[in-house]
């Protein structure tokens, strides 16, 4: 096919699957065209193209498009001036051949895990619209899931990428915390904040991180390493990897009947019998949710001030809410996250990658407030994140497998890495794609 | 509601006997 055709394909399936999802709130169509028409120019010229020649992507709409106003999901960023200059890892895939089609929904400004959007709607989820897609990078995984585009980016602080991946039964990448520039997202919690790819095959995930990789000066987090590549090794045996299960501190006791029976099918296909305990995982969600409701009332503080009544209702509290914390609770869990992290690089000198569950449990219904696990009733839309926000707080790299479903709903594995090496858990997701064990 | 659910999950962090010679300087490095 040209680029040309694959992003008629791609406008083709928008058009058709769109109106039932609501996954994009900005269409690219005259950029997409001029960006596909300049590729089959190019081919026909014989030149060589990027490796991601003319395959159409989506971004989250916290990302900068030129032309576009970054909306970060919010009423307010309406107002603002449409970008003047792609964000830095949307540069990087336009020079890989990649061509943008749009911008998805999410919600307000990063903040949650369902995709209830207040301004632009709830995002479904194509495995059955009536439930949510996850969040809060919804429209971006729907997206792939329905199969508009093979590729997307979100962004992920506490599991907004992981969530949206594992409920709607696709792939997702939270890279290494500084791998990936965030020059030009629109930031919602800068200390926890990565951008990320989503995908329905592992090569896919693997080529789109790949183009995006590099040091950006702009990004004060983004560190001075060269780009390391994982596509070349995903075919790489798995036979020297050190694989265990994440176990312990009352991460078992929330695992729905799903979610254990995702993690059994993981571990058997990985042939893995060890457990490691996980240090200290309610403490580090604790932590990590006191960081981000700090850092992000911190951010919206002047509109919070002034706009008060244009914020998504439900996000207005969590942004409220977090004006009150304390600089104590603050520089506690930061001192804390000093703390985990030493823990953890003490448990990767035994371990090469963890699996965990993505989520406590499959996708619920859209406008549910709260679900019932091992007979305690809680909040549903937190719950989402039990298993995703200490990992985000760590900073290690994680890829989300979607595990072949026994029932009607799919669900997610996270396979946890040390810092820098995603390339071990893209080896292992290569691995379970390869045997059969995954399923989009 | 939302800032007694902060509470909540303050109380159960700072339970947490963090040794003293913990410094939150290192906090964004992987």
């Amino acid at each position: 096919m040209t680029a040309r055709e694959r992003v008629d394909e791609a406008f083709r399936r928008i058009r058709e699957a769109n109106p039932q999802y609501n996954c994009f709130t900005d269409l690219t169509q005259e950029r997409a065209y001029r960006e596909a028409e300049e590729i089959d120019r190019r081919r026909a010229r014989g030149e060589k193209l990027g490796p991601l020649a003319g395959v159409p992507y989506a971004v989250k709409n916290l990302y900068d498009v030129t032309g576009v106003v970054t909306l970060a999901g919010s009423k307010i960023n309406r107002d603002n001036p449409p970008a003047t200059r792609d964000a830095f890892v949307v540069r990087k895939l336009h020079a890989a051949g990649a061509v943008l089609v749009g911008a998805c929904n999410m919600e307000e400004y990063a903040y949650g895990f369902t995709t209830e959007n207040f301004h632009y709607g709830a995002t479904r989820n194509p495995r059955d619209p009536s439930r949510t897609a996850g969040g809060s990078s919804g429209g971006s995984a729907a997206a792939v899931a329905a199969d508009m585009v093979p590729i997307s980016l979100g962004s992920d602080t506490n599991g907004s990428i992981r969530v949206p991946a594992g409920l709607c039964g696709i792939f997702g990448l939270k890279p290494t915390y500084g791998r990936l520039s965030r020059q030009g997202v629109f930031p919602f919690v800068p200390s926890l904040d990565h951008a990320g790819p989503f995908a329905r095959n592992v090569a896919d995930l693997a080529a789109c991180y790949d183009a995006m990789q590099g040091h950006d000066a702009e990004d004060p987090a983004s560190r001075e390493r060269p780009a390391e590549p994982v596509s070349d090794v995903l075919g790489v045996a798995i036979g020297g990897i050190r694989i265990a299960l994440a176990a312990g501190d009352h991460y078992d006791e929330l695992l729905s009947p799903e979610a254990q029976q995702a993690l059994l099918q993981a571990a058997q296909c990985l042939d893995v019998k060890t457990k490691v305990e996980v240090p200290e995982f309610a403490r580090a969600r604790a932590a990590a949710l006191l960081i981000t409701f700090a850092e992000a009332s911190n951010l919206q503080m002047g509109n919070l001030k002034t706009r008060v009544a244009d914020y998504d209702p439900a996000t207005r509290e969590r942004f409220l809410a977090g004006a009150l914390i304390p600089a104590e609770w603050l520089l506690f869990a930061q001192r804390f996250r000093a703390w985990y992290r030493d823990a953890w690089r003490k448990l990767f000198e035994t371990v090469d990658v963890v699996v965990a569950a993505a989520t406590a449990f499959p996708a619920q219904p859209l406008g549910r407030d709260t679900i019932r696990l091992n007979d305690r009733e809680l909040p549903l839309r937190p719950a989402y994140g039990f298993f995703s926000a200490p990992f985000s707080f760590l900073g290690v790299p994680v890829v989300t497998v979607p595990i072949r479903p026994r029932g009607p709903l799919p669900l997610g594995v996270q396979l946890i890495a040390p810092a820098w090496r995603e390339d071990l858990a893209f080896r292992v997701a290569a691995y379970l794609e390869r045997e059969g064990a995954t399923s989009v | 509601m939302n800032f007694e659910r902060s509470a909540a999950l303050a109380k159960a962090l700072m339970d947490f006997p963090l040794p003293a010679d913990v410094h939150p300087a290192a906090t964004y490095e992987a």
